[in-house]
């Protein structure tokens, strides 16, 4: 994480940029090679792996069966949470990495926070007063750039990998309902065809840039945290959720390009998700997954 | 629940003297000076090793040597129950006091005054023996980092049942009742590092416990050996 650049570095990358050139070969535009397995956790009902460049991330989802009063007036079905651990960085040692933590699951929360990301999660509400909670818990075990990009990517696909278990509700004493097994051990998933992604767009002198690397973070000063979920495939990504990241201002005039970038990667990197999600079978359990 | 079968086999179809499979893997965290990787049958750590830099913390920096402060943190996913705390209960704490206890008298300090060793341990998923799992990570990581060390520390947990020790047992086995011995040793060798006992166990059966404890720990000693040895010749210095 801690990149020390000369300045003589810097205005090679910031002219490169300038030039629609990036050190590794990409263009402006391009994300690096992307890993994401899902099935990789065995204490899990959902997981993935996600990996870009030097990132490396690891997603769980646990289901819980939440018993209150009043299931309508509670709100939060997912929750999600983000840990730095302390081997992406001696930064993160102690309570270091906590408010990166909290800023990155702050935004996971707000994308994912409107009728339109999952359909489906009134199916989560199983009686007046039982519904299940979905914790989406991310760790941070490598850090090399576009942590947001990848955290959604993982929360994505760890969602899609999701199965819940099915119940049958019945009438009980009081006007309340229990909740029992029905026969055989069935389970279902939740739709997260139209779940956000996120794509940090990064301000390099006046070039907007997407997933930015270790290097040329240290030579931006703002960012931009578009999220975006497609509606039906092919068309462009509904934004359900913009924040500013990095520290310094934007120009009011820059955001929209910004956002209009960020609308479009969202866009590319959906398909390619969905297509991979579709194709590929979930890891054996109990497989190693870091060799 | 019976940890043994009648036919003398564990849950999990091992022999009671049988230790579980190990993986490892080296130099994992490019971003720290040594890391590895290791499962033990279920259970699956990350350990990172930052230094020796100088001390961030001025009241335990000394002449005399280097100190050494490791943090575990476990994933909120890494057992079938959730946990929200990541690090720093009671329990985690301890353990994290213990391998501190057992590092300093293991790495040769003196070499190093005024200095601090970071280690960081990150359980991904967890499936009984903690702290053996988590000496046995550190101390490839420690080798990883190239710091000087009196010998390779390896881990074991074992239990006692009926009179018959069993070694390097997993969450299931790892029952309330049940007594557990954490030996931790230098190079498969005799030289004890760190004992650690929960629960009690009658006397008579202490001994066979202990060299049943040397015994595995020894095994895993050549896993780990075996694995630095093949990382090592892997990645010889261009002289």
């Amino acid at each position: 994480m801690d990149v020390r650049l000369s300045d003589a570095e810097k205005v090679f990358i910031i002219h490169g940029v300038q030039e629609g050139l990036r050190n590794d070969g990409r263009s402006c535009g391009d994300y690096r090679p992307m890993y994401v397995e899902r099935g990789v956790l065995a204490t899990t009902d959902g997981s993935s792996r996600v990996r870009i460049g030097g990132t490396d991330l690891l997603c769980g989802v646990k289901c819980e069966l939440v018993e209150c009063e009043d299931s309508s007036k509670e709100t939060n079905r997912l929750e999600f949470s983000v840990d730095c651990s302390a081997n992406a960085s001696p930064q993160f040692i102690g309570r270091g990495g906590d408010a990166y933590a909290e800023e990155l699951s702050d935004a996971l929360h707000f994308a994912y926070d409107n009728e339109r990301s999952i359909p489906d999660l009134a199916k989560l509400t199983l009686s007046p007063n039982h519904f299940w909670r979905l914790y989406v818990d991310i760790v941070i075990l490598q850090y090399g750039g576009a942590i947001i990009d990848a955290a959604a990517v993982a929360a994505k696909a760890a969602l899609f990998d999701t199965e819940i278990v099915e119940v049958v509700t019945r009438q009980a004493d009081e006007k309340k309902m229990t909740i029992d097994l029905p026969q055989g051990h069935l389970t279902w998933k939740l739709d997260v065809k139209s779940a956000p992604l996120i794509s940090s767009i990064t301000k390099i002198g006046s070039t907007n840039v997407v997933d930015v690397t270790l290097g040329e973070e240290t030579c931006s000063f703002a960012a931009l945290w578009v999220g975006g979920s497609v509606q039906k495939a092919g068309t462009e990504p509904l934004v359900t959720m913009t924040r500013q990241a990095g520290g310094g201002s934007l120009d009011a005039a820059s955001i929209n390009d910004m956002i209009q970038m960020g609308v479009n990667a969202v866009g590319r990197l959906d398909a390619k998700l969905m297509e991979r999600l579709a194709a590929e079978e979930t890891t054996i359990p109990g497989q190693t997954f870091l060799a | 629940m019976n940890v043994l079968s009648e036919h003398g086999f564990r849950a999990d179809g091992r022999r009671p003297e049988q230790i579980r499979n190990i993986s490892c893997k080296l130099s994992v965290c490019p971003e720290a000076d040594g890391s590895a990787y290791i499962e033990q049958g279920n259970t699956r750590i990350m350990c990172a090793v930052y230094g020796p830099h100088e001390a961030t913390n001025r009241a335990k920096a000394s002449e005399e040597g280097c100190s050494v402060s490791v943090q575990l943190s476990t994933a909120v996913f890494a057992t079938l129950e959730r946990k929200n705390r990541r690090r720093g209960d009671r329990k985690t704490t301890a353990l994290a006091r213990m391998l501190e206890k057992a590092f300093e008298s293991v790495i040769v300090t003196s070499l190093f005054p005024r200095a601090q060793i970071d280690i960081c341990c990150e359980i991904i998923q967890e499936d009984g023996s903690r702290l053996s799992s988590c000496i046995n990570a550190c101390s490839l990581a420690l080798a990883d980092a190239g710091i000087p060390m009196r010998g390779v520390v390896t881990c074991v947990t074992c239990s006692s049942v009926d009179g018959r020790p069993v070694v390097d047992i997993s969450a299931r086995e790892e029952m309330d009742t049940i007594p557990r011995l954490t030996l931790a040793t230098l190079s498969g060798h005799d030289e004890v590092v760190l004992v650690e006992m929960e629960n009690r166990v009658h006397m008579d059966h202490l001994s066979a416990l202990m060299a049943a404890s040397h015994a595995a720990s020894s095994s895993i000693h050549q896993c780990l050996h075996a694995a630095l040895q093949q990382h090592l010749s892997q990645t010889r210095a261009i002289l």
